[in-house]
């Protein structure tokens, strides 16, 4: 079987999100083979998981005073800040049957090409159950994943440098979560371990996730396009994204 | 939170935060960074947990665990045993 590279895009939260869903569509009803892309997001934005409050985890004013867009994913899993130049997102999408049902099985698989490209730029990581990637216990990489259709879609961040200051003005981590540990220590980035340039970790995520597949890179089809399109006014609504 | 309104926050083993609020209305309403598959089980899984007393935490992280069960849904990052717990926490 041969997957789909899609070349690598900035776009806003909205239109990201629904590129993910129009692919997950086309994958579902056999119109596009499985595909994975790397991406990155512009203005920042905010994504909330689908079972999270968005006022609750996020500064909403911080947010409009700072120009970042909120977005309410279709996946679990907590807030995350995509800064346009801190970090990598990547997303997998195929047939629900080449992972299996195991949910956390395919969590560690798919995970695993992120601690693969972090060898590749020399930093030792494992694996974190449910759904994260750590460096000496801090998280480097989360992912979140929804089966919908027979598709599975999984998506995550690996983040590049670390700009504390400005995701703590904009999430409001849980007191309860952050419990037991400090807030600014919970998190690192591939910066603290390696002088890995942009291109060259997006070369090592191309290798650890394509290398062992047959692929081709190509771009959406305009049918992908047009639905995303469609799909992107969801993501763009208030009420879509303040539901909970 | 309007008035009225009780709720329960809970970090469960693996680091999953969940709340939970109850409304005058008695719905039970569930938010956090937890997964469920599929994501659309948690409306009837709202509209059950509102249907239990959540006195006995046993007896209702069993049901739970049934209703999961039939229903066919996966959690993960939160247990029946936490929601039992929670449930009776905002029955207070």
């Amino acid at each position: 079987m041969k997957w789909r590279l899609l070349p690598m895009v900035q776009e806003r939260g909205a239109m990201n999100m629904a590129m993910d869903e129009a692919v997950a569509e086309a994958v579902g009803r056999g119109a596009a083979p499985p595909t994975i892309r790397f991406y990155t997001w512009s203005p920042a934005a905010v994504t909330i998981g689908c079972f999270q409050s968005a006022e609750r985890e996020v500064d909403v004013e911080a947010c409009v005073r700072l120009g970042v867009d909120i977005v309410r994913r279709r996946t679990g899993g907590g807030a995350v800040y995509h800064d346009p130049e801190g970090e990598v997102t990547y997303s997998l999408i195929a047939p629900e049957h080449l992972y299996g049902n195991d949910i956390p099985s395919s969590y560690r698989e798919v995970c695993g090409h992120i601690i693969d490209a972090l060898h590749i730029l020399g930093i030792e990581a494992e694996f974190r159950p449910v759904n994260d990637v750590v460096v000496r216990g801090k998280k480097i990489s989360g992912s979140a994943q929804t089966r919908r259709g027979g598709v599975l879609l999984q998506h995550g961040t690996l983040l590049l440098s670390l700009d504390a200051p400005v995701m703590f003005s904009l999430l409001r981590p849980s007191r309860v979560k952050l419990s037991d540990r400090d807030p600014l220590d919970v998190l690192t980035s591939v910066s603290a371990w390696s002088d890995s340039r942009r291109e060259e970790v997006l070369e090592a995520l191309r290798e650890s996730f394509l290398s062992s597949r047959s692929w081709v890179e190509s771009p959406l089809t305009p049918e992908e396009m047009e639905r995303a399109r469609e799909l992107a006014a969801r993501y763009d609504d208030h009420e879509w994204t303040f539901e909970r | 939170m309007g008035p009225g309104v009780r709720e329960a926050e809970r970090k469960v083993p693996g680091g999953k935060l969940v709340q939970m609020s109850i409304g005058d209305d008695g719905a039970v309403r569930l938010t956090g960074d937890f997964f469920l598959h599929p994501e659309e089980a948690l409306a009837g899984l709202e509209s059950f947990l509102s249907s239990l007393n959540g006195k006995d935490h046993a007896a209702t992280a069993a049901a739970i665990e049934t209703y999961a069960e039939r229903s066919g849904m996966m959690m993960i990052g939160v247990r029946p045993v936490d929601l039992a717990e929670l449930l009776a926490e905002v029955r207070k």
